[in-house]
């Protein structure tokens, strides 16, 4: 907004509107806001279902690889820590920030990788989309939360480019951190209602 | 828009690249300008109004005559009739109400009230409608595919909307449900543009109290919308699976829970209701100041009404479950918060009544739309509370009672607040007056003939017709010649208010070239839109005269002033 | 005794009744399944209007916060 230097001065005088949030970390967090209702719908729905079946999970299907993945969500959750401390860095020295940030891209993409093996590797033990209400969650909900990582990952990536650019604003990185925490944070949720329930 | 007034800019100097006047494809067909965004949702939902308008005009026609072959359509199939009922309301609400109001309104009007140049992320507010055109073309193709559109009702319970073999509309389904959830993300992408922009780009001086009611409330349903819709798109995609997929979610054959289905789509389809209905609120509590030139009564508690409105529209959607096999103490719950509802939207009509008192009103065209709001609103409030109640909801579920409540309150939102809205900011949105004359005779044509629907849908209601019926002579007791007699007068009624939409079109379209040229502020109006030429440049303002807000928007007959209105942006 | 006391009274008198089974509406599966469709309620309820509301007091804190340096 353009501001006109030689105000007049009357009374009351018109303040300058002072932005508390700046624009790109407010949508963010509106678009979060959202997302989290979009997963909450699916919890809910898989606590439904789970309510109306005698055996959750259905005893004749392969197992979740619960030690696996909760290997993998310490993962995540690491890349999340290295991020927060990538944005400490940032604040005092832009280019410090670049080796964590690199950090915590591997760490995500290692857990997205990992999940894609274990899915592969369920699919080859038989445990398909249809094979049951319980199956059929579970690669939806996970498939979900995969399709957020991968998009996250790729916000890194592109975070990754802009630093080395020079193009990175504090106020752009803040509002990329949030959508990766999102999805950081979401993770252990989900694997506490689809693995551990 | 053949004429653009020359507009001062005065900025040639700055060099700012973001303020030139645009090329005509940038400006008309890929616009970032916030005013053309919202003039192609304007037209986009004028467009599909004719469609749903079409539909509702062949199935109304079966009803009052079955089997006759109607003009323009030829005769109603049974399939077709289910899928003219579901298009016409999935139309209605998807693609005209929400496009009309809030993308369109909420575009235009939210970065001119608060003294912004453009919306903060304009980019993303193209992206928005471009993909909500996707969404649009996506629907109108699965008009066309074999089988034709979908036929499972707008809310597509299953397993009538999950398996072919129910709906016989395969294609349909899928592509009725891709196309909703383009239109969720293109709503999405725009709300989270409003809400930032009403945050972050007020004009200097412009606190939470100096922010037109209609921006507010436009702003609150963006909130609303965008808390209630996740759960729906979850829902969308399972259901998305069951269609294509052959997973099991709503199929009790395979583990599955069909009222899981109405769980998600009422958790958002009730708070849904009140993201439409509050902009609509909002346009008229604008126009009502105006035209009585009073302050708002209540600003601040009209303001609240609207929050707790919001908040108790989260909890009462399970009313739409009466009758599913709900647990009873949850019916009892509901029925509670229902009612409980209604309290702050009545006590934002009484607000708005007191606004009136004492003014002195002046009945232009805006004006009559505006009171026409509030008094047909209040029928649907009112039969409201009683569906809410879960005994008498057992009585009147899936009647045409419900129909009727439903019309009494999408109707004044979706069509009369979009002609008060309309008739009231055309001279900004356009720079011409829209003809007065003809602009009365719409109006007390429309509202005429919509009380002469809804209120034979009442009594059918009441006396049992349930709604989703193809032909009433296959029911001894619903062919009654009285009962007939309503039908046939619910749609000669309807026929009438179809003929005057006509007056409408020619009016908006006529005057759009032709009308009256209009001076900056027609209305004497205090709001920060109507400091700016009609209709506004590129930037609205030139950059280096960008309004200052030193007052509250409604001041109107401020004792000891000259004028009788203190527009926010004059220091004295 | 007190209006607000009689009101609450029947308040939850309200919230237990007994179903009849001779009753179309008052039929659910089993009670885990009711209690799920009651607990997501709550929880689906609850869950925005909490973020909503913890979202605007952050921001209404980031708005008064004295201005940092
Ligand atoms: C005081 C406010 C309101 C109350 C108490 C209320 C109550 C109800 C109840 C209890 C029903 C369920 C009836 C049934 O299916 O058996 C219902 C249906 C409906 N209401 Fe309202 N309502 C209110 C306002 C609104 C508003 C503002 C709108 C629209 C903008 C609206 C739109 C609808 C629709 C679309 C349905 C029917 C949905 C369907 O089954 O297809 N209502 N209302
Ligand atoms: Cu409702």
């Amino acid at each position: 907004m353009a501001t006109d230097p030689n105000l007049r001065l009357v009374h009351p005088p018109p303040r300058q509107l002072r932005r508390a949030v700046p624009d790109q970390v407010l949508g963010v967090m509106i678009f979060i806001l959202t997302e989290i209702m979009l997963f909450a719908g699916f919890i809910s729905a898989f606590a439904i279902a789970r309510s109306s079946n005698d055996a959750w999970p259905p005893p004749n299907q392969p197992l979740l690889p619960v030690q696996e993945t909760a290997l993998n969500t310490l993962a995540l959750l690491l890349s999340g820590a290295v991020l927060s401390y990538a944005g400490r860095r940032f604040a005092s020295d832009p280019r410090a920030a670049l080796r964590p940030m690199i950090v915590s891209m591997l760490l995500g993409a290692f857990f997205v990788v990992f999940q894609g093996v274990e899915w592969v590797s369920l699919l080859s033990d038989g445990l398909g989309l249809t094979t049951s209400t319980h199956a059929s969650f579970f690669y939806v909900i996970v498939g979900a939360h995969a399709l957020h990582a991968l998009g996250g990952l790729g916000v890194l990536v592109a975070l990754v480019a802009w630093l080395r650019a020079g193009t990175l604003t504090a106020d752009g990185f803040w509002a990329a951190r949030l959508f990766w925490y999102f999805v950081v944070l979401l993770w252990p949720v989900l694997y506490w209602q689809v693995y551990l329930r | 828009m053949s004429s653009q007034p020359t507009v001062e800019h005065g900025h040639e100097e700055h060099g700012h690249e973001h303020h030139h006047e645009p090329a005509f494809i940038e400006k008309y067909i890929f616009p970032l300008d916030h005013k053309y965004i919202a003039m192609q949702y304007l037209l986009t939902g004028m467009f599909m109004a004719v469609f749903g308008g079409f539909f509702v005009y062949a199935f109304r026609l079966q009803l009052a005559f079955p089997g006759i072959s109607v003009p323009l359509y030829g005769t109603v199939s049974p399939t077709e009739y289910n899928a003219l009922v579901t298009n016409h309301g999935s139309v209605m609400i998807f693609w005209v109400a929400m496009p009309v109001l809030i993308a369109a309104f909420g575009n235009f009007l939210i970065p001119l009230m608060i003294g912004a140049d453009d919306m903060v992320f304009p980019k993303l507010n193209r992206l928005s409608y471009q993909i909500f055109l996707a969404s649009v073309v996506v629907l109108i193709v699965s008009w066309l595919v074999p089988g034709g559109g979908f036929g499972g009702a707008w809310t597509a319970y299953p397993p009538l909307s999950a398996k072919a073999q129910y709906s016989l509309t395969p294609l349909g389904s899928t592509l009725w449900l891709v196309a909703v959830a383009l239109e969720f993300v293109a709503f999405l992408i725009g709300g989270i543009n409003f809400i930032t922009t009403a945050m972050n780009s007020r004009a200097p001086g412009m606190g939470a109290k100096d922010v037109p009611m209609v921006v507010w409330m436009i702003c609150i349903a963006s909130i609303m919308f965008m808390a209630s819709v996740g759960p729906l798109i979850a829902g969308a995609v399972m259901l998305l699976f069951d269609q294509n997929l052959g997973t099991g979610f709503f199929d009790p054959d395979k583990g599955g829970d069909p009222i899981l289905w109405q769980h998600l789509f009422w958790f958002f389809g009730h708070p849904e209701v009140y993201v439409v209905l509050l902009p609509a609120t909002g346009i008229v509590a604008e126009i009502i100041t105006v035209f009585s030139r009073k302050k708002l009564f209540g600003y601040q508690t009209i303001l609240y009404t609207a929050i707790a409105t919001g908040v108790l529209s989260f909890f009462v959607w399970a009313h739409h479950q009466f009758v599913a096999g709900i647990d009873p103490r949850m019916a009892n719950v509901f029925t509670i918060t229902t009612v409980l509802i209604s309290i702050p939207i009545a006590e934002m009509m009484f607000l708005y009544i007191a606004t009136l008192y004492g003014g002195s009103i002046r009945f232009t065209t805006p004006m009559l739309w505006a009171l026409s709001f509030i008094a047909e609103f209040l029928i649907g409030g009112v039969t409201g509370i009683w569906l809410g109640a879960s005994g008498m909801d057992i009585y009147f579920h899936d009647t045409y009672f419900v129909i009727a409540h439903f019309h009494y309150t999408f109707f004044p939102i979706a069509f009369i607040g979009t002609f008060a809205a309309l008739s009231f900011w055309f001279p900004k949105m356009f720079g011409r007056m829209m003809d007065e004359t003809l602009g009365k005779i719409h109006f007390w044509g429309t509202i005429i003939a919509l009380n002469f629907i809804f209120i034979p849908l009442f009594v059918l209601g009441a006396a049992g017709q349930h709604r989703r019926i193809y032909n009433y002579n296959h029911y001894p007791e619903l062919s009654t010649p009285d009962l007939q007699s309503l039908r046939v007068l619910a749609t000669v009624s309807l026929l009438v208010l179809i003929a005057f939409q006509f007056v409408f079109l020619f009016n908006f379209f006529w005057s759009m070239f032709r009308g009256e040229k209009a001076p900056a502020n027609p209305w004497r109006s205090t709001t920060l839109e109507w400091t700016t030429p009609s209709p506004p440049g590129h930037g609205n303002w030139s950059p280096n005269d960008m309004p200052r807000v030193y007052r509250g928007p409604y001041e109107y007959s401020v004792p000891g002033r000259d004028e009788d209105y203190w527009p926010q942006n004059q220091p004295s | 005794m007190g209006r607000l006391v009689r009101s609450w009274i029947v308040a939850a008198v309200c919230l237990c009744p007994t179903p009849a089974l001779a009753c179309a509406v008052c039929f659910d599966a089993t009670d885990e399944n009711r209690r799920a469709f009651l607990d997501t309620t709550i929880f689906l309820t609850v869950l925005p209007l909490v973020l909503i509301f913890g979202g605007g007091y952050w921001i209404y804190r980031q708005t008064t916060a004295p201005v940092p340096g």
